[in-house]
This record gives C-alpha cells, sequence and structure tokens, in this order.
C-alpha cells in the first residue's frame, strides 16, 4: 500500500518547527526516524495530515555531557550514533545494550533516540530504558518550554503528555550512583522482530553491599513501560540475592502486569518469560555492580 | 496535499531536479521516476531490507523515507555500483561464491554491505552476520552471503595496501 | 579460448548472476512499456458470502479510470491447475455456476485498471460490493463430515479428494507387533514469503497475442489456463518469464496472469492500446497466493522387538482451503511418503483433502513430502525409544532397498540408496557401527540447569517429477551453427529459472555435450512463442528432464549436423517412464520413475527458561546422483535447510475462522541470518540415477522433509518431550515443559 496525502513540511531550525506545530494543532506530526511512522503510513493505519519534517535541523542531534553528570541527548539524535558513542558506553551502557535488538543496523541509521521515546509503542525498546535511566524530557512548544519526568511521560500505548503543538526536544538521562550495574534482556521469536517480553534492571548498591537504589523495568507487558513496584519495597535497603530475584520475579509477574495475547506472543508466555528475565536481568545487573569495585 | 515539491537528489553521481508529491517513497521515486530498477521493493514496511540504499554514506531503508526527504542528499544504489567491464569487488564476489539465487535480495545487501565494509575493513564472521541481520533471503541460506563478504574484504583490504 | 571439457561437475558462476549484482535484471516489477496502465485488485477480504450485488457506476466515472471489471467480463469464468472450481472474477453475471460466491478473503472481485496506480487505489474504494455473509468453514476435519455446510454447493460433501492404500493385513501385522506406537500429528501451514511479491505486464504483441510478462514456474500451463477463460486458442496467448524472484511452487498457480491477460485483451476490445502492469502488495501476496497444506494425522505403527515394522495405518486430513490447487497432487505424495522410506508389508492408509474457507494450499517445497516424512521419522524415532533401539538401526533394518516393495505394492525404481545415504550420515554424526548394531554418540556438551542439549536423526526420500499418472514431458530445441566445426548453439527451453540455477545447468549441458565453451552457447528461455512445452520448475524435476531432452535435441541436432545441415536444428520431447495413479481400492500404482535420498542429524540446545531452540550443528547428506553443478547443489541443500528451520521453529501463520493475522512479514517471520544454525555440513553423494541425464536425480526440495523431524527428535534427546505439533515456538515450549512438570 502507499501513503495517503499530506502536506509537508521541512523546518530548518527549531524555532520554524514550534511555529509550525502550533499553526497546525492537531493536524500536524512531528517526523524524526520514520521507522515507526513510515511503516503505519504505509499500511495506512496513520494517516496525518500534516507532517513536520525535523531530520534538517542540525541542531536536535547531539550528545553531551551536562555539569551535573549523566548525558543529555538531542531527539534527533540517530540511534546509530547512540549505539557506538563511547561516552554513551561508558555512561548509560543499558542503551548501549539494548541497541542491538532494535530492529536492524539500517532502521537504527535513521531512527532516533528521541523520536522512539516519543513514540511509546509498549513493545519498544528506548522507552523502557528511558524510564529505567529515570530520564528527564525537555520538551517545547511555540513561546514556553517544559521539563517532565519520565515517570509521567507515558499514559498509554503510542501516547504521551507531548501536546499536538509540542515537540521532544532533549532526553537527559540523569548520572548512575557509582556501584551501579544495569542489564537488558528480552525475548523475541525472530532476531531484530518485536519483543515479546524485555526487562531492564539498574541496580545500585552502597559501600556495605546492600541495595541503595534499583529499577526493574517491564516491557512489551502492558500498555506502557512499566516499573516493579516490588523490586524497590523488597530490596532496598537489602542485601540483593538470588531468592530475593526470584521472590521479585514472582510478585512482579503474578500481580504488577497485565499482559495480553496478539500475534507475537501470547499473555502466558509473556507473564512466563517476564518472570525468567526479570531473574537473568537482575542477576546481571548485581554481577556488574559489584565489578565496580563493589 | 498532492501539490508537488521541488527536488534535487544526487544518486550514483548524478544530479537530478524532479517535482514530487509529499507522499512519494524514495524507493519508487527512484523505481519509477528515476527509472532506477535495481532497487527492490519487498515488503514496504521496513521487514525484509530489499530496497536497502546507501543516503549520505549509510545504509537505510529507501521504503521508510520520504523522496521529499532525500532534497539536498546523496543516494548511491545498486545500479551505481562498479560498471558492465569492473565490477565492485563485492559483486563481483557475490557471484564467485553463490551469494545469490534468485537475486531480488541481492541489491539490498550489497547496499547494506558497502557502508559497513568502509567502516569494518577486517570483520570477523560474527560482525558480519549482525551486520546483515536485517536483510532477509529466502533462497540462500545465508552462508555464502558471508562467504562473499570475507572475500570481498579480503580483496579489498588488499587493494587499500 | 580453449575448449572446456566436462563441464558437469564444475561449480561454474550463474550467467544471470551478472545482472543480478548489478541491479540490471528486470523482475516483472521492473518492466515499465510506454503508455502503460495500472492495475489493482478487490479482494473479497472476507472468507464466506454471497455477492448480490457489485456496484461500479461511481468508480468507472472517475476520470483517469479505464475500466472497472467484474465476473460479468470473463469470457470462461473458471480456472484451476487440476480442477476448474476457482472463478476468474466472482459475482454475478458470468456462466460459471456459484461464482457469485466468495470463499476465502483472496478471492477476486473485480479489476481496476487507470492511468495511475493512485487512481486505482482511489477508484477501489469507489466500489459498493453488497455482501451477504455466510457461516465460515474453517476446521477441515469438522468440514470433512459436514455435509450441511458446503463450500461449493455443486458438490455433495466437502472431500474433493480420497486415496486409499491397503496392503497386506493390518490387523494382522499389528498382530505380529510387540510394541504399537499411535500418535496424532498436526502439521502447520507455511508462506512461501518469495521475496519479490506479485507483479507482470501485459501488451497485444506485434502478432496480436496477449502477451504477459510474470513470474511463474509452467510457461504453457499459464498459457493454457489463460487461453481457456478468455476462450481463445492458446496460440494467442504469449507468456514470457523474466527475472524471477523466488517460487518454492508459490507460483505455480495463477495469481496475476489471467488478470493482467484478461485486462490487456479487454483493452484491446475497447480499442485502447495500453500495457497493463500490476505489482502486488506484501499483504496482498500473503491473502492472494496459496500456502502449504496443514495436515492432520491419526496414525498407529507397529513393530517387533527386533525392530522390525509390521505394520502402518494413517489418517490423513488435509485443508485444501477454498479451492483444489494442487492438493490431490499433495495429498498423493504424503499418501505415498507418510509411511517414510521404509519396506512396511502391512500397510492401511486413508487421506482426505478437504474444503474450507481458508486461504487455498498448493504447491510447497517437498509437495506433502514433509508432511509425510514428519509423520513416517516421529513414528519410527518413536518406536526406537519403545523398543530400546538406535534410531539409526531401526531405520537399517527396514529401509528401502534395491527392488523393495513400496506401500503401493511395486517395486522401486533402480538405483536405490537411501542406506548409503543413512550410513554416511550416522558415520558423519558420530555414530558407530558396532557388532551390537548402530549406537549414536554420546552428547559431548554438558546440560545446565536451563540448558538442555540433543541430537536427532531423521531421513526421507523424495519423488522427481510430477507422479501418480500426470502427463509429463518436456521439449528442447537445439541449433548447431559453423562450417565445418560447431562454432555456436543456441538452446530454446521453456524450463524457468526461479533462482534455482536452472538456466546455469542448461548452458552447462549444452556445452559438454557439444564440447564448447560456455560462452558459445546462447539460451533463449521461457518464451511459449518461441520455446517449447517444458512443464514446471517443480517436483525436482527440471534438472531431471530439461537435462534428458537437451541430451535428446543435441543428439538429434548433432545426427543433422553429421548430414551437413547448416544450421542443424532438432527438437526433442523427453517423456520418463510412466507412472499410474493409485487403484482406488488398493492404492497399488507406480508412482514415480525417480528418486533422491536424503538424511539429517541436527544437534540443538533448549533453553528451558525462555523455550528458544538454539540450533548448534546441521549434517545433511544428499544423493543427488551427479552433482551437475555442486555450487548450486548445495545452495539448494543451504536454502532448503533454512527453510525448513523456519517451518520447524517459527513460521506461525495464523487463520482463525477464515481470516488471517499475519499477512505481514513483521507478523509472520522467517529465519534471518542470526536465527540460523552455526554450522550446516552439507555433504554431496553422487550414486547415479541409471536414467538420469548423466546419472543426475533432483533434489531441490528434498533437504527440506526430514529436518523437522530430526529438530523433534533432538528436542525429545534434550527435555524427553516428544512434539506432535509445530512449530516449536518458545510458548509451545514452555507450555508443554510446564506440563511434563
Amino acid at each position: 500500500m502507499k501513503p495517503a496525502a499530506f502536506d509537508y513540511y521541512a523546518p530548518a531550525s527549531v524555532e520554524e518547527a514550534l511555529d509550525q506545530l502550533a499553526e497546525l494543532g492537531y493536524n500536524g506530526k512531528v517526523l524524526a526516524g520514520g521507522q515507526s511512522l513510515i511503516p503505519a503510513m504505509n499500511f495506512r493505519m496513520a494517516r496525518p495530515a500534516a507532517l513536520v519534517d525535523l531530520n534538517n535541523i542540525k541542531d536536535l542531534g547531539y550528545i553531551k555531557e551536562p555539569g551535573e553528570g549523566g548525558l543529555a541527548i538531542g531527539t534527533m539524535t540517530r540511534d546509530s550514533v547512540v549505539e557506538h558513542s563511547k561516552v554513551v558506553m561508558d555512561k548509560a551502557p543499558l542503551v548501549v545494550e539494548a541497541m542491538p535488538f532494535i530492529g536492524h543496523s539500517q532502521i537504527r541509521n535513521r531512527g532516533t533516540f528521541g523520536g522512539a521515546i516519543a513514540h511509546a509503542d509498549p513493545a519498544g525498546q528506548l522507552p523502557g530504558i528511558a524510564l529505567a535511566m529515570r530520564a528527564r524530557l525537555h520538551i517545547l512548544k511555540k513561546g514556553s518550554d517544559r521539563w517532565e519526568s519520565i515517570d509521567d511521560f507515558f499514559l498509554g500505548p503510542f501516547m504521551t503528555v507531548i501536546e499536538p503543538d509540542e515537540m521532544l526536544a532533549e532526553v537527559v538521562l540523569p548520572p548512575l550512583p557509582e556501584k551501579t550495574g544495569t542489564s537488558y534482556k528480552q525475548v523475541s521469536r525472530q532476531h531484530g522482530s518485536t519483543t515479546q517480553a524485555a526487562i531492564a534492571s539498574v541496580v545500585s548498591l552502597d559501600d556495605k553491599g546492600k541495595v541503595a537504589s534499583l529499577r526493574v523495568v517491564m516491557m512489551s507487558v502492558g500498555a506502557t513501560p512499566l516499573v516493579s513496584s516490588a523490586a524497590e519495597e523488597m530490596l532496598v535497603g537489602q542485601e540483593p540475592s538470588e531468592a530475593a530475584f526470584r521472590e521479585i520475579a514472582t510478585k512482579a509477574s503474578e500481580t504488577e502486569i497485565d499482559p495480553s495475547t496478539d500475534m507475537h506472543a501470547t499473555a502466558e508466555y509473556r507473564r512466563h518469560a517476564t518472570h525468567e528475565l526479570i531473574i537473568q536481568s537482575l542477576t546481571c545487573a548485581l554481577e556488574r555492580a559489584k565489578g565496580k569495585g563493589g | 496535499m498532492n501539490t508537488p515539491i521541488n527536488i534535487k537528489v544526487k544518486v550514483n553521481g548524478k544530479e537530478y531536479k524532479r517535482a514530487v508529491e509529499p507522499r512519494l517513497l524514495l524507493s519508487d521515486f527512484l523505481r519509477h521516476d528515476l527509472e532506477l530498477t535495481g532497487t527492490h521493493v519487498g515488503c514496504e514496511h521496513g521487514m525484509c531490507g530489499a530496497c536497502t540504499v546507501i543516503m549520505d554514506g549509510v545504509s537505510v531503508r529507501s521504503c521508510l523515507i520520504f523522496a521529499v526527504q532525500a532534497d539536498g542528499h546523496e543516494i548511491e544504489t545498486a545500479d551505481g555500483l562498479g560498471t558492465e567491464d569492473a565490477l565492485h569487488p563485492l559483486q563481483q564476489a557475490f557471484m564467485e561464491e553463490h551469494a545469490l539465487q534468485c537475486g531480488f535480495c541481492t541489491p539490498g545487501f550489497l547496499m547494506t554491505i558497502i557502508p559497513f565494509l568502509r567502516e569494518n575493513p577486517n570483520p570477523t564472521d560474527e560482525e558480519i552476520r549482525t551486520a546483515i541481520d536485517g536483510n532477509l533471503c529466502r533462497c540462500t541460506g545465508y552462508e555464502n552471503i558471508v562467504k562473499a563478504v570475507k572475500k570481498a574484504s579480503v580483496k579489498m583490504a588488499g587493494k587499500a595496501k | 579460448m580453449s575448449k572446456i571439457k566436462h563441464m558437469i561437475g564444475k561449480s561454474i558462476e550463474k550467467p544471470d548472476a551478472r545482472d543480478k549484482v548489478t541491479g540490471q535484471a528486470l523482475y516483472p516489477g521492473d518492466i515499465n512499456l510506454p503508455g502503460q496502465a495500472y492495475m489493482k485488485v478487490l479482494f473479497a477480504e472476507r472468507p464466506h458470502a454471497i455477492i448480490q450485488d457489485i456496484d461500479i457506476s461511481k468508480a468507472v466515472k472517475l476520470p483517469g479510470v479505464i475500466a472497472v471489471l467484474t465476473a460479468k467480463d470473463v469470457p470462461v469464468n473458471e480456472y484451476g491447475l487440476i480442477m476448474n472450481d476457482q472463478p476468474v472474477l466472482c459475482g454475478p453475471g458470468s456462466k460459471k455456476p456459484f461464482a457469485e460466491r466468495v470463499r476465502f478473503i483472496g478471492d477476486q472481485v473485480a479489476l481496476i485498471i487507470a492511468e495511475s496506480e493512485s487512481l486505482t487505489e482511489q477508484a477501489k474504494k469507489m466500489i459498493n460490493v453488497e455482501y451477504q455473509d455466510l457461516p465460515v468453514i474453517s476446521d477441515a476435519r469438522e468440514a470433512k463430515n459436514d455435509h450441511g455446510k458446503l463450500v461449493h454447493p455443486d458438490r455433495e460433501s466437502n472431500v474433493f479428494c480420497h486415496y486409499q492404500i491397503r496392503k497386506g493385513d493390518l490387523e494382522k501385522g499389528l498382530h505380529e507387533a510387540d510394541v504399537i506406537i499411535e500418535g496424532e500429528y498436526i502439521t502447520p501451514v507455511q508462506e512461501h514469503a518469495f521475496l519479490q511479491p506479485e507483479a507482470g505486464i501485459a501488451y497485444i504483441d506485434e502478432e496480436d497475442r496477449v502477451t504477459i510478462m510474470v513470474a511463474g514456474q509452467w510457461t504453457h500451463e499459464d498459457q493454457e489456463q489463460i487461453a481457456h477463460s478468455l476462450d481463445l486458442p492458446p496460440d494467442k496467448i504469449r507468456v514470457i518469464y523474466p527475472a524471477i524472484g523466488g517460487a518454492f511452487g508459490g507460483r505455480e498457480d495463477m495469481s496475476v496472469q489471467i488478470d493482467l491477460a484478461l485486462a490487456a485483451w479487454h483493452l484491446m476490445k475497447m480499442g485502447i492500446h495500453k500495457p497493463v502492469k500490476t505489482i502486488w502488495s506484501r499483504e496482498e501476496s500473503i491473502i492472494g497466493h496459496h500456502k502449504r497444506h496443514p495436515y492432520f494425522v491419526k496414525t498407529r505403527w507397529g513393530a517387533t522387538h527386533e525392530g522390525k515394522i509390521t505394520a502402518a495405518e494413517v489418517e490423513l486430513v488435509t485443508d485444501g482451503g477454498a479451492y483444489a490447487y494442487t492438493s490431490t497432487k499433495v495429498m498423493g505424495n504424503a499418501t505415498l511418503m507418510c509411511t517414510g522410506p521404509y519396506e512396511i508389508p502391512n500397510v492401511k492408509v486413508d487421506s482426505y483433502a478437504v474444503y474450507t474457507n481458508n486461504i487455498p494450499n498448493g504447491a510447497f517445497r517437498g509437495f506433502g513430502g514433509p508432511q509425510g516424512a514428519f509423520v513416517a521419522e516421529c513414528q519410527v524415532n518413536k518406536l526406537a525409544e519403545a523398543i530400546n533401539m538406535d534410531p539409526v538401526e531401526i531405520r537399517m533394518r527396514n529401509l528401502l532397498r534395491e527392488g523393495s516393495l513400496l506401500s503401493v505394492d511395486t517395486p522401486m525404481p533402480k538405483g536405490v540408496t537411501i542406506d548409503k545415504v543413512v550410513h554416511k550420515c550416522a558415520e558423519k554424526a558420530g555414530w558407530k557401527n558396532t557388532d551390537k548394531g548402530w549406537q549414536a554418540p554420546a552428547i559431548s556438551k554438558k546440560n545446565t540447569d536451563i540448558i538442555k542439549h540433543g541430537i536427532g536423526f531423521a531421513c526421507s526420500y523424495k519423488n522427481v517429477g510430477f507422479s501418480f499418472g500426470a502427463p509429463e514431458s518436456c521439449t528442447a530445441k537445439v541449433e548447431l551453427h559453423g562450417k565445418d566445426t560447431i562454432e555456436h548453439a543456441i538452446l530454446y527451453h521453456s524450463g524457468a529459472d526461479v533462482g534455482q540455477g536452472a538456466h546455469t545447468i542448461f548452458i552447462q549441458f549444452m556445452a559438454e555435450l557439444l564440447n564448447l565453451p560456455l560462452e558459445k552457447i546462447h539460451l533463449i528461455a521461457s518464451d511459449t512463442a518461441r520455446t517449447g512445452q517444458s512443464g514446471s520448475a517443480s517436483a525436482s524435476r527440471i534438472t531431471f528432464m530439461a537435462g534428458n531432452s537437451i541430451v535428446g535435441a543435441v543428439n538429434n541436432a548433432l545426427k543433422k549436423w553429421i548430414n551437413n545441415e547448416r544450421p542443424a536444428i532438432a527438437e526433442y520431447e523427453f517423456r520418463p517412464p510412466k507412472t499410474t495413479p493409485f487403484d482406488p481400492q488398493t492404492g497399488k500404482c507406480q508412482p514415480n520413475f525417480s528418486y533422491g535420498y536424503v538424511a539429517q542429524v541436527v544437534d540443538l540446545e533448549v533453553d528451558t527458561q525462555t523455550g528458544k531452540i538454539k540450533l548448534d550443528k546441521v549434517i545433511c547428506v544428499d544423493d543427488v546422483g551427479k552433482a551437475v553443478n555442486p555450487l548450486l547443489v548445495r545452495g539448494q541443500i543451504e536454502g532448503a535447510t533454512v527453510q525448513a528451520q523456519g517451518y520447524a521453529l517459527m513460521e506461525n501463520f495464523i487463520q482463525k475462522e477464515g481470516r488471517t493475522y499475519t499477512p505481514t512479514l513483521s507478523t509472520y517471520l522467517i529465519p534471518t541470518i542470526l536465527d540460523i544454525p552455526e554450522q550446516i555440513n552439507s555433504i554431496i553423494l553422487e550414486e547415479a540415477d541409471p536414467i538420469g541425464p548423466l546419472g543426475a536425480r533432483g533434489m531441490g526440495e528434498m533437504p527440506f522433509l526430514p529436518f523437522t523431524p530430526a529438530v523433534v527428535a533432538a528436542v525429545h534427546a534434550a527435555t524427553g518431550i516428544w512434539f506432535d505439533e509445530f512449530p516449536l515456538t518458545p510458548e509451545r515450549v514452555i507450555s508443554k515443559l510446564h506440563e511434563k512438570g
């Protein structure tokens, strides 16, 4: 199939883009990498009346290290650039670890870091990774801007707090504490295809080897990526152990998620995979945390 | 909405000026407007890789880019790779190693591998496999494609010396 | 240029490869003709309904729309490779009884021809079809016995084909057995997923022939079916194949061929001389063309403690889908092969092909063989387990040998080598032939709590050629040019090169027989106006049939050359030994004139946490008779093995109540390079087939056949669980592991 007709705007600057979005309102849609939007348009599942193409705005592609530490990534930074960035590997290895699973190299050459997060695909990797990393998002609109916590960002499948006349400009990944290990695990039926279930874990230890903070994010098992409260309740301030991981996995997979059955996986399998992957992911993250002089 | 937009695209070193509807996909632009049918369409939803071309030096899916987005950019397709008399070493290696059967997926593979070899002139088998995991082939079973890339990389490294 | 001798057995490059690597090769969708119009199909998109009315009045008025064709515009509104049970276009107004019924989502209702593709889409939306929905018949097992709900009301039952085999005395055989293994198996639907979606272009040529350029498998059959539907003599239809983007059986039946011819012909009658082009999307391709038959099998086999199989009883029910396509032939193969390459004295088989409202099923690499092999090999592996015998040892005690009788009570054609193939494969995989019989190697890899290893063995045989009495021939024409010595030669041959390298093989044969270099051979291929009937590129038959036709044509041409005819031109029609159909009572017949033999070992690991199966090593031994081009042979083995891997592990075609939920490549998943086995060791044996050209057997399908049962055996070795259904997706594996506890 071919896409339905639309009006096309290719602003050369952020200001121009915001002007355009303000004018178009509900009729306008941001075109970032297009690797999720354009296939949907080819199937005519998405039929935006107008596209505001951000690909000509060089200012939106960057990876910076802000003064307070961590990373600031411009929304239009290509996934492949993030994937091969040494500073991202250093400051946010969780992101780099997930990258090879995101589609294929050609997709990552075009797909953008911010675009994937704003697209909010429940089965997508970057939304969940951003959630695990406690990202902060800089959202712009003509005449104003705001910062949102990722915790409040996702509203539902493919729905975020970004208004039609707004655009995501930057994703900030706060610095990770020193003794932190991260891990990403997923299952999918074919390499690079839609995830059936995925887990991202961030585990930080204190000087005594107890868990100072952690975040376990479950993906593809609900309308949005989900943070496991069970994980935080059971482990913060505690000694990490395999038994604890198993308890968390059971509680999380049985009570915290509501997976559905579709042509990619059954609800039962998603639940089972979530259980197994939580254990694998936490075990791996812990090893890595310990490895950092823990 | 259907008002054509003027674009200027360099394809295989030659500049083309055309007026295109915004919704025209780059794959269709190359195939129909420019009559460069070497780029093939297998699925139009980014899954098969047959439509892969090189845009500004990186491999991309031409079915997931609008032609208007190629305005001012450089595209390389299989049609422009090598000449009748002097095939690119990768094309030569594909032929020698029987890395194609029906050949429909082949241009997509070539345009994925060319930038890969530019960045990785001496790849391991593992690296080759990861590089081409976004290209589907239903005929060959893939092994010969890996062999062809290996062969080409050796030849190209030899030439570079 | 020196003359090259002994071209056979050389791994020469394919002559078509150069055009393909430069993007110059023209596939049907790449061909553009001046002034061309575009055509799209309005599909039914519902599984079972009666069309009350089709209103095209708004669509035809849209500026730029040239014509909208419906059932009334088709002179003879029916087609089919074996049975003419399918309307070209569904709807009222044609003479075909019940053509107003749509019976599956891919039934075609209207053809829209317009100045541009986007206009065809616009016009399509303006067509109003009034449907009266009918209950959907989706389960073949239910449909078999339900005579109240009929897919084809002109028939008495949904069963459109039944075969039976009665050899010996089943009850006596079961009585003699020490162990009896019962099994119920389900094999799934599989989508071809050739990379090139259907496409083509039609025009009226300089000799007023309705000409189509399309990707297919059998030029003359396409020509015949088009001629039938258009009520024109066949020589008024011309079919040409340009480059073909894969087939695997998926282009054996019509998809766009009749549409294109009808459109060009209709335009001509309107006084409009425009070529008509069509390209299907991937979704249209998946919905619009046939799939691999699913089989529902109940079976019972008996064996003695000494490992002799005494009896086999099999009931096969297959879902033919809405129309027959090649179901009868596929089922013939499955009926024969469901008892495996074994000599079994007492056999009872009943097979039924049933109409449903699912997408029709038809030819796909293996053609009933994989389904039959799955049943046979799983049963033999289970028997081996039951009597505590090695799986290779039990096979050696029962394999067909020279002169053995098949289940259909006739002897095998000469050149039976399955024992050699099994021997070689077992040896290569580490089996030892001890004085206590064959013994499997010990598992070298250690199991952990999570990862379990296993190896599995299976073997099979695959017919070469059409089988069961289907008329079969292959024609070649050769022209020899030169003065005193032959300087160059031209071969005219219809045989389709679907990617397997058929055209390369033809040229190799020519070069060998005429002692000419490859550059001196010119091939004119796949054009009904210039080349004779070759039969389809299917059934592993092209090397065999075309090779023999070329040998004959060259011999005849050489006789003329010696008689000083310049150029020396000769045609030859090769006819293979006759085969016969199943006797309706006993099934006795001479089903095939040649076979290829194959055995495989699969070495894998099962992750019992995620249910994922990782293939470590595959060993495949094929007796190909004579490897005309070893590189091409290996290419077929590797390609078939990866396709079989998709069948066994990943490809999950979901159809419910006649609707498909996997019509795209993002939902129907085929193997990528990261999904394939780490190693595929393919070993080629060359035990000449007595009637093969230079000894060659056909081999394009056979590596597919034993793969799935070998995987199932390996998974059983790893987990203790027998899987009777596949694909072995992680869900299925986890679900069964949980059941086991």
